[in-house]
């Protein structure tokens, strides 16, 4: 049975939410829980921590000099590579049928030989060898329990060491993905603000005994039947009713956690799968699932979610973008595949040894909301 | 060619003008008439399109703006008899008479408006366009055009037919004419031709007719009540409590009901309400539009669908809500249709032990009776006072500083209480705010938006204060405490009775109005039966002589 009731009084770092709900469903994992309280995403990006000076070698380059040192690798000369350019880079991206440089570029992987779509075909690619990002302060977690190794981060705001989070070495050299945490980098933002509006909402429960106190909780991460409901100022609308996406594929999303001093983290480390929009991640996964959430001042809660994530996935959206997400958001996807892979750290390859994962953290931003259990009624 | 059609232009707008002038000195003059005299209003903007929509279908758009409604003594149906009209507001006027004649007769309509045919669909056509002008000029005017009126019209139509060699925009132009006209902006008040014996008179079939369905249904008399008219039945007392009979039956009772209520209240003000988006992010214009019709569709629900007392919207706790204003409620409300869909609206009933009881709670109240970023115990409680209970709060005197108040940061007056305690140590300020303050703060758990809270600057708020000596702790018992003001059920009869004379009660009707507020008393206040009540005496009809001698100066 669904039922819908106030909250308790809740702590002073999270006296702010009033939304409750508290899922039937939830008695199975927690018999004594007696509240819940769920929130939607309302912003998504890579928890990206980048300073001046953290890439020595200075930035990778932006895509109409990366399409000349393309255009040289394929061993054109200097001056056809300047003719190319000339003729062809103020050309209309997508238009594929007139637009020289552009054929050539898509075309540039080669598989036994033959000329092949680059971006379907990363590894095709001669590596270009980007530059890869070099700083010390990165967000995460010790995801491999191992603490301090001579590749982990110090967390620039938990201080926690032996943080794992190598896919900030792969993108934080890149200017479009360059950025502070709560801000977002260019890509991201124009990610998320294309698929922000339709992607059906993530969301997040918490449930415990009494989650005024200090104590063990469940967390729950599941995806809502529609998109998040905003502001008149743009701004997302706490508060709002959804309904939980009864999809079987979400019940396992289910994680022990605790609240300490308001801080909310999950303390069992499983596997995390999500679906989102086409355009970004139509899979989610992360193995060895971490997450360590806050609400701030604004009432908004601010959550970092960590864990390794299948480089294959995360490519996804650079490459099925073609060569529109060079010129829009991931100058040189083939480039960063071969990055990813260089620093990929967990599930090798059985055969050729080669990791298929990069530990990854992602910051997530929410509000607090009624969800819904539209199955079970209310 | 374009000379002759400008040329006709001006002799419609110019037609429209004359008559608008002479109309705005009668009404001026029947409005300076204090005593009883019955005034000649003009339609709200809502009335308008009510009209519209029943001579012309509801896929007619207006695409104008109405001149800004006029309140007075809190009402702006009463204001509605007072209001002049500029330059630019008959401009606009026109304008949208325009665009609506032009939509009703256009090639697709002209079918279904037209009775006949014109000869020839270049040429003019007087008899198609008599006919035509004849039944639309009458529903417009709501009663029979006269021969003179008639002709005027369709002599509009011949000249146009004729400048642009088409009879549709010939037509058009004299429709438009029509539409511009006093007759039909304003709601006459014709009277009967002799007076009583105390030498008032009584409105006439047609007058009679109008007022009723406006009344009742803040829109024109349907074709029964026209036709009893025009049989001479509304001039027995029998045949008019058939008629308001057959009315208050009616589905079309909750637009009057609405209509009244959201006079009342003083809803307009949401239209234009605006809050700040950072510390009230949630209010919006959305947010604004189903507050008043939350407000709205609570109280027609209470006492039209279900004849409820009117005092019980004070600690009712059924309403409706949509989506969005559930959100500032805080409370879930599943919106089971597609992404992107309209929101739809849902029976909703706070639970018990819930906050929000009655309308006094709705954001409708709350938020209206707020500034734009802090709430406002004082407006909440002059609103209170004025718009609930009828009773008359002061102005504040022109040279008080109001810098406590409006200082929701001062550490030292960590609550809206604190601030106002520190403000009434001025005597100049205490009188007064003794009268809102303490009633207000009892309201004092609803922000800026309308949104709960317990406290405010981490201060806990304390919703307790006193109406009329009757102490409350919260809102819930503010609510019931209203309900039981004797003020709170006086009130409503004194504006219901003013909203269908369209003036304030005279002197020598208040004996009649104690009689109809016992009667709604007697029936359970029940407001339907308040209407009837208003409705079938002879004092909603009645106009003191100096009326007459206005209109009958104005007619020689």
């Amino acid at each position: 049975m669904t039922t819908l009731a106030r909250s308790k009084n809740l702590p002073s770092k999270l006296g702010s939410l009033a939304a409750l709900v508290l899922l039937g469903s939830f008695a199975a994992f927690d018999a004594a829980a007696t509240e819940s309280k769920s929130f939607v995403m309302s912003s998504f990006w890579h928890a990206a921590n980048n300073l001046e000076g953290d890439c020595p070698g200075g930035l990778n380059p932006r895509y109409k000099e990366q399409w000349a040192k393309n255009l040289a690798d394929l061993g054109y000369s200097p001056r056809e590579v300047g003719e190319i350019m000339e003729r062809n880079v103020n050309g209309d991206a997508l238009d594929y049928e007139h637009n020289e440089l552009m054929r050539i570029m898509v075309n540039r992987g080669r598989i036994n030989g033959q000329a092949v779509n680059a971006y379907a075909h990363p590894v095709a690619v001669k590596d270009p060898h980007l530059k890869s990002w070099n700083g010390k302060l990165a967000y995460g977690f010790d995801l491999d329990g191992k603490g301090v190794t001579p590749s982990s981060f110090e967390d620039p705001e938990s201080h926690e060491k032996g943080i794992k989070h190598e896919l900030a070495r792969v993108l934080g050299c890149n200017e479009q993905f360059r950025s502070r945490l709560r801000e977002g980098g260019a890509a991201w933002q124009f990610l998320w603000t294309a698929v922000k509006e339709s992607a059906p909402v993530w969301t997040i429960t918490v449930t415990g005994d009494d989650l005024s106190k200090d104590g063990p909780i469940t967390i729950q991460f599941g995806r809502g039947m529609e998109g998040v409901k905003r502001n008149g100022n743009g701004t997302a609308r706490a508060d709002m009713t959804y309904r939980a996406d009864p999809d079987p594929r979400f019940a396992n999303n289910i994680y022990k956690g605790k609240i300490e001093n308001g801080v909310i983290s999950v303390t069992e480390f499983g596997h995390l799968f999500l679906i989102q929009e086409p355009l970004l991640y139509p899979r989610f996964t992360l193995d060895k699932f971490h997450a360590r959430m806050q609400m701030n001042k604004n009432g908004v809660l601010e959550i970092l979610i960590a864990g390794y994530q299948p480089i294959d996935e995360i490519y996804h959206w650079c490459g099925s973008a073609n060569i529109c997400a060079d010129t829009n958001f991931c100058a040189e996807p083939p480039g960063l595949y071969h990055l990813m892979r260089k620093f990929a750290d967990y599930d090798p390859d059985p055969q050729a040894g080669q990791n298929r994962a990069i530990s990854a953290t992602y910051y997530l931003e929410a509000v607090p909301a009624y969800l819904v259990d539209v199955q079970k009624g209310r | 060619m374009k000379r002759r059609l400008l040329l006709s232009t001006i002799l419609a707008i110019g037609g429209a003008l004359t008559t608008f002038a002479d109309a705005r000195a009668e009404a001026g003059q029947a409005a300076a008439a204090s005593d009883g005299a019955a005034v000649m209003r003009r339609l709200t903007p809502e009335q308008y399109a009510n009209v519209i929509e029943e001579v012309f279908g509801p896929a007619i758009e207006l695409g104008g703006r109405f001149e800004p409604d006029l309140r007075v003594d809190s009402l702006n149906e009463v204001g509605s008899g007072r209001v002049s009209m500029s330059a630019t507001g008959m401009a606009q006027y026109y304008l949208m008479a325009r665009s609506i004649a032009s939509q009703a007769l256009s090639e697709k309509s002209r079918k279904v408006m037209l009775p006949c045919a014109p000869a020839s669909a270049q040429e003019p056509d007087d008899a198609c366009a008599a006919q035509f002008l004849n039944h639309a000029g009458g529903l417009l005017f709501r009663r029979p055009l006269t021969e003179s009126e008639l002709s005027i019209y369709v002599k509009t139509a011949h000249e146009g037919a004729v400048t642009t060699k088409d009879f549709y925009t010939g037509l058009s132009l004299s429709l438009a004419s029509v539409l511009s006209s006093p007759q039909f902006l304003y709601r006459q008040t014709t009277v009967a031709s002799r007076p009583d014996h105390n030498g008032a008179y009584t409105l006439d079939a047609y007058a009679k007719a109008t007022r009723l369905s406006f009344f009742l249904w803040n829109s024109m008399p349907d074709a029964a009540l026209m036709a009893a008219a025009e049989k001479g039945e509304l001039n027995s007392d029998k045949g008019v409590a058939k008629q308001i009979s057959r009315m208050l039956s009616s589905p079309r009772l909750s637009e009057g009901v609405r209509a009244f209520f959201a006079d009342m209240l003083q809803l307009d003000g949401l239209s234009t309400l605006a809050k700040d988006s950072v510390l009230y992010p949630k209010f919006d214009t959305i947010v604004a539009r189903d507050a008043r019709e939350q407000i709205l569709r609570t109280i027609t629900n209470h006492v039209v669908d279900n004849r409820g007392d009117y005092r019980d919207i004070f600690t009712a706790r059924t309403t409706f809500l949509t989506q969005q204003l559930a959100s500032v409620y805080q409370v879930p409300l599943v919106n089971d249709v597609p992404n992107g869909a309209a929101d739809t609206w849902q029976p909703y009933t706070f639970a018990a032990g819930d906050p929000r009881v009655g309308i006094l709670t709705q954001i409708a109240f709350v938020a209206l009776n707020s500034q734009p970023g802090r709430s406002s115990p004082t407006l909440r409680g002059k609103a209170l006072r004025e718009v609930i209970m009828c009773q008359k709060v002061p102005a504040p005197p022109a040279e008080v500083k109001f810098d406590i108040v409006q200082d929701t940061s001062n550490p030292e007056y960590k609550t809206a209480r604190a601030r106002l305690t520190a403000h009434r140590a001025n005597p100049v300020c205490a009188g007064c705010h003794k009268l809102m303050d303490p009633m207000g703060l009892g309201l004092e758990n609803f922000d800026g938006s309308g949104a709960f809270r317990t406290k405010e600057n981490e201060t806990v708020i304390d919703t307790s204060g006193e109406l009329d000596n009757v102490k409350f702790n919260n809102a819930v018992e503010l609510g019931k405490v209203v309900r039981e003001n004797p003020a709170t059920a006086s009130c409503v009869v004194d504006r219901m009775v003013a909203y269908g004379l369209g003036r304030p009660v005279t002197r020598t009707e208040m004996a009649w109005v104690d009689l109809v507020k016992r009667a709604f008393a007697k029936d359970g206040y029940k407001i339907p039966d308040l209407m009837q009540t208003i409705a079938r005496s002879p004092e909603f009809f009645r106009s003191e002589r100096r009326t007459t001698e206005t209109q009958k100066a104005s007619a020689n």
